[in-house]
Protein backbone atom coordinates (compact mmCIF):
# COMPACT_ATOMS: atom_id res chain seq x y z
CA UNK A 1 0.00 0.00 0.00
CA UNK A 2 2.84 2.35 0.95
CA UNK A 3 4.58 1.63 -2.35
CA UNK A 4 1.42 2.40 -4.33
CA UNK A 5 0.98 5.67 -2.46
CA UNK A 6 4.62 6.55 -3.10
CA UNK A 7 4.23 5.83 -6.82
CA UNK A 8 1.05 7.93 -6.98
CA UNK A 9 2.78 10.78 -5.13
CA UNK A 10 5.77 10.60 -7.47
CA UNK A 11 3.50 10.59 -10.54
CA UNK A 12 1.54 13.57 -9.24
CA UNK A 13 4.77 15.52 -8.66
CA UNK A 14 6.07 14.60 -12.11
CA UNK A 15 2.85 15.64 -13.77
CA UNK A 16 2.69 19.03 -12.06
CA UNK A 17 3.07 22.03 -14.34
CA UNK A 18 4.63 25.24 -13.08
CA UNK A 19 3.52 28.24 -15.08
CA UNK A 20 5.34 31.48 -14.29
CA UNK A 21 6.53 34.64 -16.02
CA UNK A 22 10.13 35.75 -16.27
CA UNK A 23 12.19 38.18 -18.26
CA UNK A 24 15.60 39.17 -19.55
CA UNK A 25 16.16 42.77 -20.57
CA UNK A 26 13.05 43.83 -22.46
CA UNK A 27 12.03 40.29 -23.35
CA UNK A 28 9.27 38.58 -21.40
CA UNK A 29 8.70 34.83 -21.30
CA UNK A 30 6.35 32.21 -19.88
CA UNK A 31 7.65 28.86 -18.60
CA UNK A 32 5.00 26.91 -20.51
CA UNK A 33 5.54 28.61 -23.88
CA UNK A 34 9.21 29.57 -23.97
CA UNK A 35 10.12 26.63 -26.21
CA UNK A 36 7.80 28.00 -28.91
CA UNK A 37 9.16 31.54 -28.41
CA UNK A 38 12.76 30.36 -28.81
CA UNK A 39 11.92 28.03 -31.71
CA UNK A 40 10.42 30.97 -33.61
CA UNK A 41 13.50 33.12 -32.93
CA UNK A 42 16.31 30.62 -33.46
CA UNK A 43 14.65 28.25 -35.98
CA UNK A 44 15.66 25.31 -33.79
CA UNK A 45 13.46 22.65 -32.21
CA UNK A 46 13.35 23.42 -28.48
CA UNK A 47 10.96 20.58 -27.51
CA UNK A 48 13.70 18.95 -25.41
CA UNK A 49 14.72 22.17 -23.66
CA UNK A 50 14.85 22.42 -19.87
CA UNK A 51 14.38 25.28 -17.41
CA UNK A 52 16.24 25.44 -14.11
CA UNK A 53 14.35 27.65 -11.66
CA UNK A 54 16.36 28.75 -8.65
CA UNK A 55 14.27 30.25 -5.84
CA UNK A 56 15.67 31.99 -2.76
CA UNK A 57 15.06 35.11 -0.64
CA UNK A 58 18.20 36.84 -1.94
CA UNK A 59 21.59 36.32 -3.56
CA UNK A 60 23.13 36.18 -0.07
CA UNK A 61 21.16 33.03 0.82
CA UNK A 62 23.83 30.38 1.49
CA UNK A 63 22.06 27.55 -0.35
CA UNK A 64 21.48 29.83 -3.33
CA UNK A 65 25.18 30.72 -3.37
CA UNK A 66 26.21 27.08 -3.19
CA UNK A 67 23.74 26.03 -5.90
CA UNK A 68 24.71 28.90 -8.19
CA UNK A 69 28.38 27.92 -7.89
CA UNK A 70 27.50 24.34 -8.87
CA UNK A 71 25.55 25.61 -11.87
CA UNK A 72 28.33 28.00 -12.91
CA UNK A 73 30.90 25.20 -12.61
CA UNK A 74 29.04 22.76 -14.86
CA UNK A 75 31.02 21.93 -18.02
CA UNK A 76 30.89 25.02 -20.27
CA UNK A 77 28.60 23.60 -22.96
CA UNK A 78 26.18 21.72 -20.68
CA UNK A 79 23.54 24.43 -20.98
CA UNK A 80 23.84 24.71 -24.77
CA UNK A 81 24.08 20.96 -25.40
CA UNK A 82 20.92 20.33 -23.36
CA UNK A 83 19.10 23.52 -24.49
CA UNK A 84 18.81 24.62 -20.88
CA UNK A 85 18.13 28.03 -19.41
CA UNK A 86 18.52 29.16 -15.79
CA UNK A 87 16.00 31.51 -14.17
CA UNK A 88 16.66 33.33 -10.90
CA UNK A 89 13.66 34.01 -8.67
CA UNK A 90 14.41 36.11 -5.58
CA UNK A 91 11.68 37.31 -3.23
CA UNK A 92 13.63 40.18 -1.65
CA UNK A 93 15.63 41.58 -4.57
CA UNK A 94 15.54 41.74 -8.35
CA UNK A 95 18.26 39.93 -10.22
CA UNK A 96 18.69 41.91 -13.43
CA UNK A 97 21.71 40.43 -15.19
CA UNK A 98 20.02 37.35 -16.63
CA UNK A 99 16.70 35.51 -16.77
CA UNK A 100 14.74 36.47 -13.67
CA UNK A 101 11.26 36.76 -12.25
CA UNK A 102 9.92 39.91 -10.67
CA UNK A 103 9.81 39.94 -6.88
CA UNK A 104 6.00 39.71 -7.09
CA UNK A 105 6.23 36.54 -9.20
CA UNK A 106 8.94 35.18 -6.89
CA UNK A 107 6.66 35.67 -3.87
CA UNK A 108 3.82 33.85 -5.66
CA UNK A 109 6.15 30.95 -6.47
CA UNK A 110 7.51 30.86 -2.93
CA UNK A 111 4.14 30.81 -1.15
CA UNK A 112 4.71 27.22 0.02
CA UNK A 113 8.28 27.69 1.13
CA UNK A 114 10.28 30.51 2.64
CA UNK A 115 13.83 29.56 1.88
CA UNK A 116 15.39 27.73 -1.05
CA UNK A 117 14.13 25.58 -3.88
CA UNK A 118 15.54 24.33 -7.16
CA UNK A 119 13.18 22.99 -9.83
CA UNK A 120 13.99 21.52 -13.22
CA UNK A 121 11.18 21.80 -15.76
CA UNK A 122 10.68 20.49 -19.27
CA UNK A 123 9.69 22.61 -22.28
CA UNK A 124 6.02 22.49 -21.27
CA UNK A 125 6.67 23.61 -17.71
CA UNK A 126 6.26 20.12 -16.25
CA UNK A 127 8.36 19.46 -13.17
CA UNK A 128 11.09 16.88 -13.82
CA UNK A 129 12.90 17.23 -10.52
CA UNK A 130 12.53 19.47 -7.49
CA UNK A 131 14.49 19.86 -4.30
CA UNK A 132 14.55 22.11 -1.26
CA UNK A 133 18.20 21.21 -0.71
CA UNK A 134 21.16 21.88 -2.98
CA UNK A 135 21.34 19.53 -5.98
CA UNK A 136 24.70 18.09 -6.95
CA UNK A 137 26.09 18.56 -10.45
CA UNK A 138 25.55 14.82 -11.09
CA UNK A 139 21.86 15.10 -10.13
CA UNK A 140 21.42 18.15 -12.34
CA UNK A 141 23.16 16.60 -15.34
CA UNK A 142 21.10 13.43 -14.95
CA UNK A 143 17.87 15.47 -14.95
CA UNK A 144 18.93 17.48 -17.99
CA UNK A 145 19.79 14.47 -20.14
CA UNK B 1 40.88 53.82 -27.48
CA UNK B 2 38.77 51.81 -29.89
CA UNK B 3 35.19 50.87 -29.16
CA UNK B 4 32.96 48.04 -30.24
CA UNK B 5 29.25 47.88 -29.64
CA UNK B 6 26.99 44.85 -29.39
CA UNK B 7 23.23 45.17 -29.67
CA UNK B 8 21.34 42.28 -28.06
CA UNK B 9 18.08 43.02 -29.88
CA UNK B 10 19.56 43.52 -33.36
CA UNK B 11 22.21 40.79 -32.81
CA UNK B 12 24.94 42.91 -34.37
CA UNK B 13 28.52 43.45 -33.28
CA UNK B 14 29.76 46.76 -34.66
CA UNK B 15 33.34 48.01 -34.75
CA UNK B 16 33.29 51.27 -36.67
CA UNK B 17 36.90 51.01 -37.88
CA UNK B 18 36.49 47.48 -39.20
CA UNK B 19 32.90 46.46 -39.86
CA UNK B 20 29.86 44.69 -38.55
CA UNK B 21 29.12 41.04 -37.75
CA UNK B 22 25.94 39.10 -37.03
CA UNK B 23 26.27 37.58 -33.57
CA UNK B 24 24.13 35.82 -30.94
CA UNK B 25 24.31 36.14 -27.17
CA UNK B 26 22.19 33.63 -25.25
CA UNK B 27 19.67 32.05 -24.99
CA UNK B 28 21.26 29.32 -22.81
CA UNK B 29 22.18 29.52 -19.14
CA UNK B 30 21.22 32.91 -17.76
CA UNK B 31 20.80 34.21 -21.31
CA UNK B 32 22.42 37.12 -23.11
CA UNK B 33 25.26 38.99 -21.49
CA UNK B 34 24.24 41.95 -19.31
CA UNK B 35 24.16 45.47 -20.72
CA UNK B 36 27.08 47.73 -19.85
CA UNK B 37 30.73 48.47 -20.54
CA UNK B 38 33.32 45.72 -20.96
CA UNK B 39 37.07 45.66 -21.34
CA UNK B 40 38.28 43.62 -24.31
CA UNK B 41 41.25 41.62 -23.05
CA UNK B 42 43.37 42.07 -26.16
CA UNK B 43 46.47 40.52 -24.57
CA UNK B 44 44.63 37.34 -23.53
CA UNK B 45 43.19 36.18 -26.83
CA UNK B 46 43.28 32.45 -27.57
CA UNK B 47 44.57 32.61 -31.14
CA UNK B 48 42.99 30.96 -34.18
CA UNK B 49 43.22 27.19 -33.85
CA UNK B 50 41.35 24.01 -34.71
CA UNK B 51 42.14 22.61 -31.26
CA UNK B 52 39.27 24.13 -29.31
CA UNK B 53 35.98 22.84 -28.00
CA UNK B 54 33.40 22.46 -30.74
CA UNK B 55 31.32 25.35 -29.41
CA UNK B 56 34.10 27.83 -30.23
CA UNK B 57 34.73 26.48 -33.76
CA UNK B 58 33.38 28.08 -36.93
CA UNK B 59 31.84 25.20 -38.88
CA UNK B 60 32.84 26.76 -42.21
CA UNK B 61 36.54 27.23 -41.41
CA UNK B 62 37.06 24.48 -38.83
CA UNK B 63 38.87 26.98 -36.62
CA UNK B 64 38.02 29.02 -33.59
CA UNK B 65 39.36 31.62 -31.16
CA UNK B 66 38.36 33.26 -27.90
CA UNK B 67 38.55 36.96 -27.08
CA UNK B 68 37.90 37.42 -23.34
CA UNK B 69 35.79 40.39 -22.24
CA UNK B 70 35.51 41.59 -18.65
CA UNK B 71 32.52 43.56 -17.33
CA UNK B 72 33.49 46.97 -15.92
CA UNK B 73 30.49 46.79 -13.58
CA UNK B 74 29.10 44.38 -11.03
CA UNK B 75 27.75 41.47 -13.10
CA UNK B 76 26.56 39.71 -9.91
CA UNK B 77 28.81 36.71 -10.32
CA UNK B 78 28.43 36.26 -14.06
CA UNK B 79 31.84 36.02 -15.72
CA UNK B 80 33.82 34.10 -18.33
CA UNK B 81 32.36 36.09 -21.21
CA UNK B 82 34.09 36.31 -24.56
CA UNK B 83 33.73 36.81 -28.29
CA UNK B 84 34.12 33.70 -30.45
CA UNK B 85 32.64 31.98 -33.51
CA UNK B 86 29.22 30.50 -32.73
CA UNK B 87 29.92 26.78 -32.98
CA UNK B 88 28.45 23.84 -31.13
CA UNK B 89 25.38 21.69 -31.65
CA UNK B 90 22.95 24.59 -31.60
CA UNK B 91 22.85 28.22 -32.59
CA UNK B 92 23.44 30.62 -29.69
CA UNK B 93 25.63 30.76 -26.59
CA UNK B 94 25.57 30.76 -22.79
CA UNK B 95 26.10 34.53 -22.77
CA UNK B 96 29.22 34.96 -24.88
CA UNK B 97 28.98 36.85 -28.16
CA UNK B 98 28.93 34.10 -30.78
CA UNK B 99 29.73 35.42 -34.25
CA UNK B 100 27.55 33.80 -36.90
CA UNK B 101 28.89 35.47 -40.06
CA UNK B 102 32.48 35.96 -41.27
CA UNK B 103 34.00 35.15 -37.89
CA UNK B 104 37.45 35.02 -39.47
CA UNK B 105 36.99 38.66 -40.53
CA UNK B 106 36.56 39.68 -36.90
CA UNK B 107 39.66 37.71 -35.96
CA UNK B 108 41.70 39.40 -38.68
CA UNK B 109 40.48 42.80 -37.47
CA UNK B 110 41.38 42.27 -33.82
CA UNK B 111 44.69 40.67 -34.78
CA UNK B 112 45.60 43.79 -36.70
CA UNK B 113 45.43 45.91 -33.53
CA UNK B 114 48.41 46.23 -31.22
CA UNK B 115 48.53 43.88 -28.23
CA UNK B 116 48.64 46.98 -26.03
CA UNK B 117 45.45 48.41 -27.55
CA UNK B 118 42.86 49.73 -25.15
CA UNK B 119 39.72 48.13 -26.55
CA UNK B 120 36.26 48.44 -25.04
CA UNK B 121 32.87 46.97 -25.78
CA UNK B 122 29.51 48.50 -24.99
CA UNK B 123 26.57 46.11 -24.76
CA UNK B 124 23.19 47.71 -25.35
CA UNK B 125 19.71 46.30 -25.71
Amino acid sequence: MKIILLILLTLSIQAKVLNFEFQSGNNHYQSTTISTTLSDKYKTDYKTMKIILLEAPSRKNEMQMEQSKILRDLPHFTFEDTLTIWVMSLTNETYQVGYHTTMTEAKKLAKNHKNFKITILDSNGKIIKQSSTVMSSAEIIQALE
Amino acid sequence: MSSMQYSISSELLTWSEFGQWSAKSGPYGLGSLPQGQYKVERRNITPLTSKMKNGFIDKTTGKGYFVPITPLFDALGRDGFGIHPDGGKYIGTKGCIGITSNSSGFYQSISSTAASSNLTLEVIN
